[in-house]
């Protein structure tokens, strides 16, 4: 009876949990902000530059705070005024804050280092935003330029070593700044769907979900079980689809061409699945506004569940030949460590995370699709080191082909569209922040929409953090083991575009 | 020196777009490009191929030419994929394309967004039996 009260005033235990931490956080931060609200899952603080060291010095240090994760920082324009948005977390544990700070018109760049020197004094990873010392052309004696190394294609790296041993390294993403902040400006929603895979190309489902699931907020829009249940399917095809890529991209360095050979194979057929559905490989653009592009139909479904039971067993195989040989666990183990700590403090989310053996996975703790309709567990590994990351990719490919059969056997019937008009689109103003668990960790998305229009909209993947921390974790290995911990990490080129 | 080219061609492939993954899906056992001879390489020096894709800013365009300076001849470059031959959000205006032509001469162009596996190959293909 307690739950059905509870489901129908609230979603879920975990909108209790956040309208709590808001009254509460109201009380504690009572004169040091202006305004908190609930922006989707996340709580928006809006921080008077004056009293921002204060805020975080108690999100940080409260004990039922806690926030120990640095995510991310985003500088956005909106009617003129500049803001800067800082993402923090806490983990374990929930909560998740988004500060919003204003910058002076003038000496921007001057506020803007101001704020970053507050935040590197309770989380490293901020200064990586900030301005960090080059390791001089006459110190580096070793600089990697873009696709000499795999891994390596969209930022240079500097690094001084001693004797195969890395000493500094330093990180340069100014070739990747392709895109800038406001490519939005100007767009129509259907072309913004369309270009929003390029931001996360290796598994191109995962930024239209997130995007069109934003939208879907701010019309208060409920979805078809029908269409909920196309976008699940289309999450898990495509998340197989990546970590297949990223074992094929380990194999490629350990030059391991037998694995190297069947993983492409099986890559195929995954998107071959992916082609009879959406029409597309890689960019699908087939997830809308209130559903799916056009239905699966009953071909495009028993193709699906024929195809399963044979790509479960090739994976098995493919993971009993590399791991059945011991020159590749040598090369693999304890290599590119991530301890507990350094992964939660530089907001590392997804495999990278469960790697570490933290069970933080958005499908089971936040209501995602519907995914509460599927049963699954999330599996962990302990050491954080390269296999772990490797058998955590291999144990997620299984349980994702668990899950589709589970898709599959429940699919409901109903409409995959409830219809809209995009140019008669007219949106509640305000502030939403919609997340998805994508196969490199947490995608997230920040808009701020007037009644027709988006003012400002921020897209953050975890590929960032997964940089920041790869130029930490790469000081103390061998050179020869860079290229292997870079690939490790599954950093998303598309992702760090707009960084 | 055709035959030279036949059984050996080597290509570099720069940028960090889309089509990258579609490229390289050609080593697979199902395209398998090694059976003509073509292979992938990370240096310039030993390439004969240039395949230019993906997205470039300004440093980007500078590199790439660098690149294909440092590659000894004979050799080539190919434009792949609609963020470089087309106008689009990450290349307003065209400009990329036109950067590169002012430059060098462009040998193929493999439209597609991104082109298919099979679209890539037949291109490195035609190119072979060209030279």
């Amino acid at each position: 009876m307690i739950d059905d009260i509870y489901n129908r005033i609230y979603p879920s235990s975990k909108s209790v949990f956040v309208e709590e931490t808001e009254r509460n956080l109201e009380f504690i931060l009572k004169d040091k902000i202006n305004h908190i609200s609930r922006a989707g899952f996340d709580l928006l603080i809006e921080v008077p530059r004056g009293n921002l060291y204060m805020v975080v010095k108690e999100l940080k240090e409260n004990p039922e705070l806690n926030t120990n994760s640095f995510q991310s920082i985003a500088a956005y324009k909106n009617d003129k005024r500049n803001f800067l948005l800082v993402n923090l977390k806490s983990s374990p544990g929930d909560l998740s804050v988004l500060l919003k700070i204003e910058m002076p018109q003038k000496e921007i760049e001057r506020s803007y280092i101001e704020i970053i020197d507050i935040l590197k004094k309770f989380y490293k990873a901020a200064g990586f935003y900030g301005y960090r010392d080059k390791i001089t052309i006459s110190k580096a004696n070793i600089r990697i330029a873009p696709g000499a190394l795999d891994g390596l294609d969209c930022f240079d790296l500097d690094i001084y070593a001693e004797e195969d041993k890395i000493k500094e390294a330093y990180i340069n993403t100014d070739i990747s700044r392709v895109v800038s902040d406001e490519f939005y400006k100007g767009m129509e929603i259907y072309n913004l769907i369309a270009y929003i895979s390029r931001f996360d190309w290796k598994a191109g489902i995962f930024p239209e979900v997130c995007l069109c699931s934003a939208f879907e907020e701010l019309l208060q829009l409920k979805l078809t079980k029908r269409a909920q249940y196309a976008r699940m399917l289309l999450c898990e095809l495509y998340r197989i689809s990546n970590h297949i890529y990223f074992i094929s991209n380990i194999c490629n360095i350990l030059q391991y061409d037998i694995a190297y050979g069947l993983c492409l194979l099986e890559r195929e057929k995954v998107l071959r699945l992916i082609e009879t559905i959406t029409g597309s490989r890689v960019t699908p653009n087939f997830i809308r506004i209130g559903g799916a592009r056009r239905d699966i139909g009953e071909e495009a479904m028993l193709g699906i569940r024929k195809n399963l039971p044979l790509l479960f067993k090739s994976i098995s195989r493919i993971e009993k030949i590399m791991m059945n040989d011991f020159l590749i666990i040598e090369r693999l183990k304890n290599t590119g460590i991530i301890s507990k700590d350094v992964a939660l403090e530089y907001g590392i989310t997804g495999p990278n995370l469960r790697a570490c053996g933290i069970r933080y996975d958005l499908r089971k703790d936040k209501d995602l699709i519907a995914y509460k309709d599927l049963s699954f567990t999330v599996p962990i590994r302990r050491s954080g080191d390269c296999l772990d990351r490797v058998l955590i990719r291999f144990s997620e490919i299984f349980q994702s082909l668990k899950l589709i059969n589970q898709i599959i056997d429940n699919f409901p019937r109903g409409t995959h569209i409830k219809k809209i008009n995009l140019s008669h689109l007219e949106f509640q103003p305000g502030v939403i922040s919609q997340g998805i668990e994508c196969p490199h960790g947490l995608y997230k998305i920040y808009m701020e929409a007037g009644k027709r229009n988006i003012d400002s909209l921020i897209i953050k993947g975890p590929s960032i953090n997964s940089l920041i921390l790869s130029e930490e974790i790469i000081k103390g290995s061998n050179i020869e083991d860079t290229d292997l911990i870079l690939v490790s990490l599954d950093i998303s080129p598309g992702e760090i575009m707009n960084i | 020196m055709s035959s030279i080219i036949r059984s050996n061609f080597n290509i570099l492939v720069t940028g960090f777009g889309c089509c990258k993954q579609e490229i390289f899906a050609v080593q697979g056992p199902l395209y398998d490009i090694q059976r003509f001879g073509v292979n992938f390489v990370s240096t310039p020096e030993y390439a004969d191929l240039l395949v230019v894709q993906g997205f470039y800013n300004n440093e980007g365009i500078i590199r790439v030419l660098n690149i294909y300076e440092k590659m000894s001849h004979p050799k080539g470059i190919i434009a792949v994929g609609s963020c470089v031959l087309n106008r689009n959000l990450f290349n307003p205006g065209s400009k990329l394309l036109n950067r590169f032509r002012s430059s060098v001469k462009i040998n193929m162009y493999v439209p597609g967004c991104p082109p298919r596996p099979e679209a890539f190959m037949y291109a490195i293909l035609r190119i072979i039996n060209k030279s």
